[in-house]
């Protein structure tokens, strides 16, 4: 209880982006794009689906910073999250990590052979796996628990 | 520290640079003076000099600070002029400014003596200047130089042996420098006063020099530091922003979204991506399982089982509503199968007819969907190019579909007469890679020929007639199937119940078109399936075949041109008062429904299986029994209508097409299919048997051979 109150407190802004980003994740994506998602989560062991909208690497921040608002393909974030574990803040927490670490990734792959190019990723964790399939614009999560 | 130390260099820097300034005047006046011999200006300064010096020859204890001033004027003198010498034996405790050599001269000097005169690390630069005048004249008067460099050389002999230059190449040991500096002073307790100040002076200019070393040394060190330090934090900056940035972005406005729902190849990654992540999760392995941890119902229920479900296939949005009609697996990817369905009288909008390809590694979903105008009835992969697929459909068009392509067909042929124009349910595809040909029979008794790339016209047509039909001369083709290897020749099933024989083309024997005379009569019901014999193994069976049909009833026949009881069949179906027939060899007649589809186990020359329309699926063995199945599972309440076997080198699944739309994927024991050593020939005794009790039943009893001739068998 009083964890929730001081995060209010801190973070009005981010609150209330929160309770943006709600509205949006509620605002249906297209039918078929839906059934498609829906179809994932509904495998036993899937705890959370999530699509992410990437940054181009090859535009640099400052072109991306002073129009976040308005670019709409060229700039990376959550297009859809569905499970618990990708909603909210923890959802933003994954988002960055994946994002990263595929960046990385990529980045350590194209130092090996530039004509290679990370195509999917299974990474077992301690207590998950994701599943991670990256393309050049978007990104697919799929966070499992394949324990059960 | 390092500042204080710093300051420190710097003032040390100055007093040095101050004291060289000082030399470099005295030179010149020197110079000036050796030229003049005894200038006449100092001489008011001298005078009192002349008295300091004296004095402090007579009383040396005596005020200090005076006697340094000349001291150190003498010492200073010495480098340039060479009177050291005599200051050395004249003035043991000159003490020397810093920096000096002479300095260095009289320490040596000094050391001998014990007297000293304290504070002469106090002696003020101010001193020097009056004190050069009377250097000067005693410069004049010294006849003794090169002892002078001796004392040098003793003195650059000891500068090494300190402890403390090589020490001060780090920050830590520099703060030690000044540790070492007040020890060696404390070492030096025993010596005098003086010397202990003498010592002091020099170290402590000797730090300046080291000190000068090292700051170059620190500059660059600080500037690497500095370097280094703006770089993290240029970094950390960089990784703020990002992070800003993505905390930004994180929340995407509503537009964003849509426009991203919107694009196009949005659409096409989510259809690609998910496939691949189905795929991953269809796969239910955990890579990181423990089996050292015991795990809840130790036991499989089903292991112990002959044959167990593995999966059904099925799609809510294309199979639902839906039949399926045909089944094939793929040649070249064993775990593709491809499925045809009817029509979904419930949606109108989707296509009448599609062909689902299942991959057994994307359990949930179809790979690929095909759309067909019209019902498909038939679906054969092309074993000669991985990625075509075929399909017959109820119009009467044949399609051709590529998974390279999209969902629509990439060829098909005209609904017109030059083609079928009635439902095609028999397709086969034969030849060799190189010359291949697509079979299709459709139920007006026409057989089409087609090239795979050319389907606009058939390459030939075959109608098939039965002009000795008492009633008919039209033959409705239900199934075809060829022999193994065998390209001309085939087998047709019909409406009527009777199996034809048909040559594509003309023959020595017989002409091209139904063989009337040689009518495989036996199923009262149109047939449903035929299929040959594989022809695998040591023994060659390609002559038998099995047929299903509504009747309930599955049939054994041996195809007549390698019958040798042929013409006795004949001529015991002649006795029946029709126009000829052959028999079969067995009739199975475990179902109590229809039986829609039969197959030969591509790799046990003995099992087979059949599926009927209670959902039923039965294998048998029939060097194992003929009379019932070894294994007979109820999939489902609704009909089966089709089953094909893996072509795996062990087909152990087998693909079950339900009419509820369903594809039910089960796995056979191995035990059951993997077969021995022996079986073809136990095959051979056992086929061998059934002919003959065929042919005793045949000549006893009129009619119901089969009935006979299996409780005879059993």
């Amino acid at each position: 209880m009083s964890l929730e109150q001081s995060t209010s407190q801190t973070l009005p802004s981010s609150q209330s982006l929160h309770t943006l980003s709600l509205d949006n994740v509620q605002s249906p994506p297209p039918p078929e794009i839906e059934s498609t998602l829906s179809r994932l989560s509904s495998y036993r062991n899937v705890k959370g689906v999530m699509i992410l909208s990437r940054t181009p690497s090859g535009a640099s921040s400052s072109t991306a910073a002073p129009s976040p608002g308005t670019v709409t393909n060229a700039s990376g974030g959550i297009v859809q999250a569905t499970g618990n574990i990708f909603e909210g803040e923890s959802g933003k927490k994954y988002a960055k990590a994946v994002e990263e670490i595929v960046l990385r990734v990529g980045k350590a792959l194209g130092e090996c052979d530039e004509s290679d190019d990370l195509k999917f990723m299974r990474i077992r964790t301690k207590k998950h796996e994701l599943i991670i399939t990256p393309d050049e614009k978007y990104l697919l999560v799929v966070l499992q628990d394949p324990g059960q | 520290m390092s500042e204080r130390m710093k300051k420190e260099l710097e003032e040390k820097r100055a007093r040095v640079a101050e004291l060289r300034r000082a030399r470099e005047e005295r030179m010149a006046q020197l110079a000036q003076a050796s030229t003049s011999q005894g200038p006449v200006e100092p001489l008011t300064t001298s005078r009192k000099d002349v008295n300091d010096l004296v004095e402090s020859l007579l009383a040396r204890p005596s005020t200090p600070a005076r006697q340094t001033s000349y001291v150190s004027a003498q010492s200073h003198a010495t480098p340039n002029i060479g009177t050291s010498g005599r200051a050395s034996r004249s003035t043991p405790p000159e003490s020397s400014l810093p920096g000096t050599p002479g300095g260095r001269a009289s320490r040596l000097s000094n050391e001998g003596s014990t007297g000293g005169s304290g504070g002469t690390g106090r002696s003020g630069f101010t001193s020097m200047t009056p004190s050069q005048p009377m250097v000067d004249r005693e410069t004049v008067g010294s006849p003794f130089q090169p002892i002078d460099f001796v004392d040098m050389q003793q003195e650059l002999y000891e500068l090494p042996s300190k402890t403390v230059k090589p020490v001060t190449y780090s920050k830590a040991i520099q703060t030690s420098v000044t540790i070492s500096t007040s020890t060696s002073d404390l070492e030096s307790d025993a010596g005098s006063e003086d010397e202990r100040g003498i010592i002091r002076r020099r170290r402590r200019r000797d730090d300046g020099e080291s000190g000068r070393e090292t700051e170059d040394d620190m500059r660059t060190r600080i500037l690497e530091e500095l370097e280094e330090e703006r770089k993290s934090l240029e970094n950390e900056l960089k990784e703020l922003k990002e992070k800003g940035e993505e905390q930004k972005v994180n929340n995407l406005s509503d537009e964003q979204r849509q426009a991203i729902f919107a694009a196009p190849d949005f659409s096409a990654f989510i259809e690609e991506s998910t496939k691949i992540v189905q795929r991953a999760l269809s796969d239910g392995y955990d890579y990181i399982k423990d089996y050292t941890i015991g795990i809840d119902g130790a036991f499989d229920e089903s292991e112990g089982q002959k044959i167990k479900l593995f999966c059904a296939f099925s799609d809510e949005r294309w199979t639902n509503g839906r039949s399926v009609t045909d089944l094939d697996w793929s040649p070249k990817f064993p775990e593709l199968i491809a499925a045809s369905y009817n029509k979904n009288p419930s949606a109108i909008n989707d296509p009448d007819g599609i062909v689902a390809v299942w991959n057994l590694h994307l359990l949930e979903r179809p790979e690929f969907i095909f759309h067909s105008p019209s019902d498909v009835l038939s679906v054969t992969f092309s074993p000669y190019h991985p990625t075509l697929i075929f399909g017959g459909s109820y119009s009467g068009q044949v399609l051709l579909w590529d998974t390279r392509a999209k969902h629509l067909p990439v060829l098909k042929t005209p609904l017109s007469s030059s083609g079928h124009t009635y439902p095609i349910y028999g397709m086969k595809m034969v030849g060799t890679q190189n010359a291949n040909n697509l079979i299709t029979t459709s139920t007006d008794g026409l057989v089409c020929s087609w090239l795979s790339d050319m389907l606009a016209q058939p390459q030939e047509t075959l109608p098939l007639t039965v002009p000795s039909h008492n009633k008919t001369d039209e033959v409705s083709i239900t199934c075809l199937d060829f022999p193994d290897n065998e390209t001309s020749t085939f087998w047709i099933g019909t409406e009527e119940g009777s199996i034809y024989q048909a040559n594509r083309y003309d023959r020595a024997s017989s002409k091209a078109g139904l063989n009337s005379e040689d009518v495989y009569r036996g199923h009262a019901a149109p047939i449903t399936g035929i299929d040959f014999h594989p022809g695998t193994g040591s023994i060659d069976f390609s002559d038998l075949f099995l047929s299903s049909s509504v009747d309930w009833t599955v049939k054994l026949w041996k195809t007549k041109a390698s019958s040798s009881n042929n013409s006795k069949n004949s001529s015991s179906n002649g006795v029946k008062g029709e126009t000829g027939g052959i028999g079969s060899l067995h009739s199975f007649e475990e179902a109590d429904d229809y039986v829609f589809d039969v197959k030969w186990h591509p790799h046990h020359p003995a099992v087979f299986g059949t599926v009927d329309g209670n959902g039923k699926f039965d294998l048998w063995n029939l060097n194992h029994d003929v009379e019932v199945p070894i294994v007979s599972t109820t999939v489902s309440s609704e009909a089966l209508n089709k089953l094909a076997f893996d072509k795996t080198p062990l087909s152990k699944k087998v693909g079950l097409g339900s009419s509820n739309g369903k594809v039910y994927m089960y796995d056979i024991m191995e035990k059951l299919i993997q077969p021995r050593d022996n079986e073809w020939i136990e095959m051979q005794k056992i086929i061998q048997s059934l002919a003959a009790s065929k042919e005793n039943t045949t000549n006893g009893l009129v009619g119901e051979l089969n009935t006979q001739g299996r409780s005879r068998y059993r």
